[in-house]
């Protein structure tokens, strides 16, 4: 009856955005990981790669690093997680506070402080010498990218699980019990298998990070995984060496491969678990001596899990910290050099992180839109594109931007890739996936009567959208908005791969440059915690947005 | 609510012609044909699933026909988009805007049409009055219960002063007692203004209550139109005798001369029929449970009335009549007696007979 050429057009956009600035670049990789020098199909770059034991090696590094670092978060998370859903005490709130504390700073930051408090020569190690005559390697190659990778990824797990928890209903935990389960069998056999998706996505998530991340052994100086191969070779060895680019499509298949067993699990096991009046397991009180057990747990794995941010700011206010339990001495001059001389890094992260949240909010609001308003055929498919981003590893898109926009010159002869807008366009296709989801949440909750109800009354349909939908959607936007850009703020593996000239490097990229010298440690300590305040405030902001929309907006007469 | 009607409505006749709706390889609707008197309070009734809310929302223009055409005062409408088509509509949800004050929520419309400040502050002012709700104006829709919200739904959209007013299951997020009385408010809200309205719901009674007219629809079409007594006392077919009341339906045929018509049911008993049946071909007779005088067996049977005999299956007290189910050769028949106080029941078991009278039977078609 309607045409629709303003949607369509719309639409036609985004799949231009997407095609020219996710699809192209990756299957840039793809196609030149299976070329040979004159450009046929061939399999050689392959057996290039697994006939050199530093890949073989590197290969199963990565493996590991990943499998083990999805072993340890999950020793973390399950006694916190099955604490939290439990029972009733005080540690409970200390729990949820220290869940979202690990992932407001980014794994390469703190690993310089962990190498300090938990290296050979660390804070640790030298009290357990001193006293005992024994020290522990956490920190030594492979076990300090997991130990790191761990402590900070294993929010994922605990927040999923969590989630997947509380969403229980308590009425499937009592007809258990009804019908003789109690105990462990109970908790085996109904509570577990009904959190086991929660618990898969959390999971999958962490193997994707520890498997996608380049900072952290980098800065740890270990370079025998994937993603520092696939670095050093593009950057040591040049655009046109194949290695880099069968590394990276060994790093998509990967990411995918998580990304769809999570997937498996969750398909047909999308319980709805919360009925009418039924919310949550039943809780129980804890005997003072649990209780007391319970909180030793938990204050020391808060240690740990504090000990990277403890240790960074330790590191900004000390003088010299080498072969000492704690610094010299305290000052305040690295974040004085840091305001004196690179605020440059700070200016570009809030430029580039703020254009990219904007950007992707528009894009997801307008996806968000066509998917769930309008019968636009191939809508679902903008949805599938911008959502693959997840399974695209930094390194992977950094590689293919090189490989695609190096060619394209400027005015004035800068190429287009290493142009500083680029590192826009790549943070906002990697954080769409989430501002994407953010906004179809917050269109979800827009009933469809709202915006009819507008159209019988004289609105057209941009009307309504603006004075209506967009409202209405508002806090979920600024959610959005908020996470896009603390997550773009300390994203490193694109950056470093696009990063030409200090001028135009983020926050992040400043932190590595300093974290490579010794000298420069103190001030990319202090640029460090700048950026866990900056992502631990917008995640706060964040959160706090989010529970006010809900509060706001919940009319109890439209859901019933 | 005052009675008083302060917005000028003109009472318009919708004409809907041949429409038809499918979502898919689903057809919601089969070449559906109706005229909605001006000023009339109209219903749509049926089941859920009937396609009653798609063909409300067709009017509203949500939605859109395969084939025919839906008009509004002689105008076709059926190619204007919502916003162009001056048809205020009720949501079930009421979908007010969480967003906006009472009062904006209420403006919305006049400011699409672009109305001055002040025409605008004296229409809303108007509308909230005769809703009860002035006071309210700047609170939220989410400070409000549900009869006010429902109330607001109604200011803001008849303060357009619509051509047709459409109401899609208005009271049925309301609890018992608050949807009589909304019912009843809307009814005197229509009256005074005077403007056409559609009503769709799925209960009968609340139809039968409040419609001047209805449509009752199953399975794609329109079953039967017409005034509500008239259509429980005259159902067209076994879907809208049941539909409207509890039906007793017996199968066989019509024998016997055209001034003498009997009913001969497939168990042999013989129902005398009053001259000039309308659907002399009808393979089905009901009659309604309270149609039914009920006797203990052998009694005096009272003259020119059916008779029937079973036995009491089981009694159920519904406070006002005793439901008697009563087995009748294969089939169990229903029966009301009226209650009075100090009356017994008849034992289950026991043998009765059933008497009905003539004019009390419906013959229909299938």
């Amino acid at each position: 009856m309607q045409r629709h050429p303003g949607q369509a057009a719309v639409a036609l956009l985004l799949g231009a955005f997407l095609l020219l600035f996710l699809v192209v670049p990756v299957v840039k990789v793809v196609h030149v990981a299976f070329s040979d020098a004159t450009g046929a199909l061939t399999l050689v770059n392959f057996e290039d790669f697994f006939r050199t034991s530093l890949f073989r090696e590197s290969f199963a590094n990565s493996m590991y690093v990943a499998g083990m670092s999805v072993v340890f978060a999950s020793l973390i998370a399950l006694p916190l997680a099955y604490f939290t859903v439990r029972f009733h005490f005080r540690g409970a709130i200390l729990i949820q506070t220290l869940g979202v504390i690990p992932l407001i700073m980014p794994p390469f930051v703190g690993a310089v402080a962990m190498q300090l408090l938990f290296g050979r020569n660390g804070s640790l190690n030298l009290l357990l010498d001193r006293f005992f005559g024994f020290t522990i390697p956490i920190m030594d190659g492979l076990n300090g990218v997991i130990f790191v990778e761990s402590i900070h990824y294993f929010p994922f797990i605990l927040l999923n699980l969590s989630a997947a928890l509380a969403n229980i209903d308590r009425a499937m935990e009592e007809a258990a019990q009804n019908l003789g389960a109690s105990g462990i069998k109970l908790f085996r056999q109904i509570v577990f298998p009904l959190a086991l998706p929660g618990y898969v996505a959390g999971a999958a998530l962490v193997f994707i990070k520890v498997f996608d991340d380049l900072g952290t052994p980098l800065v740890l100086n270990v370079t025998n995984m994937l993603a520092p191969q696939a670095y050093l070779r593009i950057t040591s060895i040049g655009l046109t060496d194949p290695i880099g680019y069968v590394i990276a499509v060994i790093m998509v298949v990967f990411s995918l491969a998580a990304l769809w067993a999570s997937a498996l699990t969750l398909k047909g096991k999308q319980y709805a678990t919360i009925q009418r009046g039924g919310g949550g397991l039943a809780k129980r009180r804890l005997k003072p001596w649990e209780q007391a057990v319970a909180m030793g747990l938990i204050v020391l794995i808060l240690l740990v899990v504090l000990s990277p941010h403890v240790g960074i700011f330790l590191l900004s206010i000390g003088t010299i910290w080498s072969f000492s339990v704690l610094p010299d001495g305290y000052t305040l001059k690295h974040f004085a050099e840091v305001f004196a001389e690179s605020t440059g890094f700070i200016t570009n992260t809030f430029l580039y992180a703020g254009l990219a949240a904007a950007a992707d909010v528009i894009l997801g609001t307008a996806i968000a839109y066509l998917i769930l308003r309008t019968r636009l055929v191939g809508r679902q498919v903008l949805d599938y594109v911008a959502t693959a981003a997840l399974a695209i590893p930094g390194v992977v898109l950094g590689i293919g931007y090189l490989r695609t926009f190096y060619g394209v010159e400027l005015p004035g002869g800068q190429p287009l890739a290493t142009f500083w807008v680029m590192l826009v366009v790549v943070y906002a296709i990697r954080r769409l996936p989430y501002a994407l989801r953010a906004c179809v949440a917050a269109l979800h909750q827009v009933h469809v009567a709202m915006e009819e109800a507008a159209e019988t009354l004289g609105a057209a349909k941009l009307t309504t959208v603006r004075r209506i939908v967009m409202p209405l959607m508002a806090g979920g936007m600024l959610a959005g908005f908020v996470t896009s850009f603390v997550t773009a703020a300390v994203e490193l593996s694109a950056t470093l791969m696009l990063v030409s000239k200090n001028a135009d490097a983020p926050l992040s990229y400043g932190i590595y440059v300093y974290m490579q010298t010794a000298a420069g440690r103190g001030p990319g300590a202090a640029l460090g915690v700048i950026a866990v305040v900056l992502v631990g405030l917008g995640t706060y902001l964040s959160n706090r947005l989010i529970e006010r929309g809900r509060r706001q907006y919940s009319l109890e007469g439209n859901n019933q | 609510m005052s009675a008083a009607a302060p917005l000028a409505i003109q009472s318009t006749e919708v004409t809907i012609e041949d429409v038809s709706v499918a979502f898919g390889a689903t057809r919601v609707l089969d070449n559906v044909s109706l005229t909605i008197k001006p000023g009339e309070f109209f219903a749509f009734l049926g089941p859920s699933g009937c396609g009653k809310s798609t063909l409300l929302r067709l009017i509203a223009g949500f939605g859109e026909s395969r084939t025919g055409c839906i008009r509004i005062g002689g105008a076709d409408i059926t190619r204007l988009p919502p916003w162009k088509r001056n048809v205020g509509m009720v949501f079930q949800s009421y979908a007010l805007w969480p967003h906006l004050t009472i009062w904006d929520n209420v403006a919305f419309g006049l400011e699409q049409r672009r109305f001055a400040r002040e025409e605008i502050s004296r229409r809303v002012e108007a509308a909230l009055g005769m809703v009860g709700l002035r006071q309210y104006a700047q609170r939220r829709p989410a400070q409000l219960s549900g009869g006010q919200q429902q109330r607001v739904a109604l200011a803001r959209t008849l303060v357009i002063e619509p051509q047709v007013l459409l109401l899609d299951e208005p009271l049925s997020n309301l609890d018992a007692k608050l949807r009589v009385q909304m019912r009843h408010e809307i009814v005197e809200l229509q009256r005074g203004l005077g403007v056409t309205t559609i009503y769709v719901t799925h209960d009968q009674e609340e139809a039968n209550a409040i419609a001047d007219r209805m449509a009752i629809l199953n399975d794609r079409v329109i079953q039967q139109v017409g005034v509500p007594m008239e259509m429980y006392d005259n159902p067209a077919n076994r879907f809208v005798a049941q539909f409207l009341g509890i039906a007793n339906v017996l199968e066989g045929e019509i024998t016997g001369r055209d001034s003498q018509p009997v009913f001969r049911t497939r168990a042999g008993e013989i129902l005398p029929l009053t001259a000039g049946i309308p659907r002399p071909n009808g393979r089905h007779i009901m009659f309604r449970p309270q149609s039914v005088l009920l006797q203990p067996s052998g009694g005096p049977a009272p003259t020119g009335r059916a008779k029937l005999t079973g036995r009491v299956r089981d009694a159920e007290f519904l406070g006002n009549i005793v439901r008697y189910r009563v087995s009748v050769g294969e089939q169990v028949l229903l029966a009301d007696v009226m209650h009075r106080r100090g009356e017994a029941y008849f034992t289950i078991g026991v043998a009765v007979d059933l008497f009905v009278a003539p004019e009390q039977l419906v013959v229909l078609n299938d």
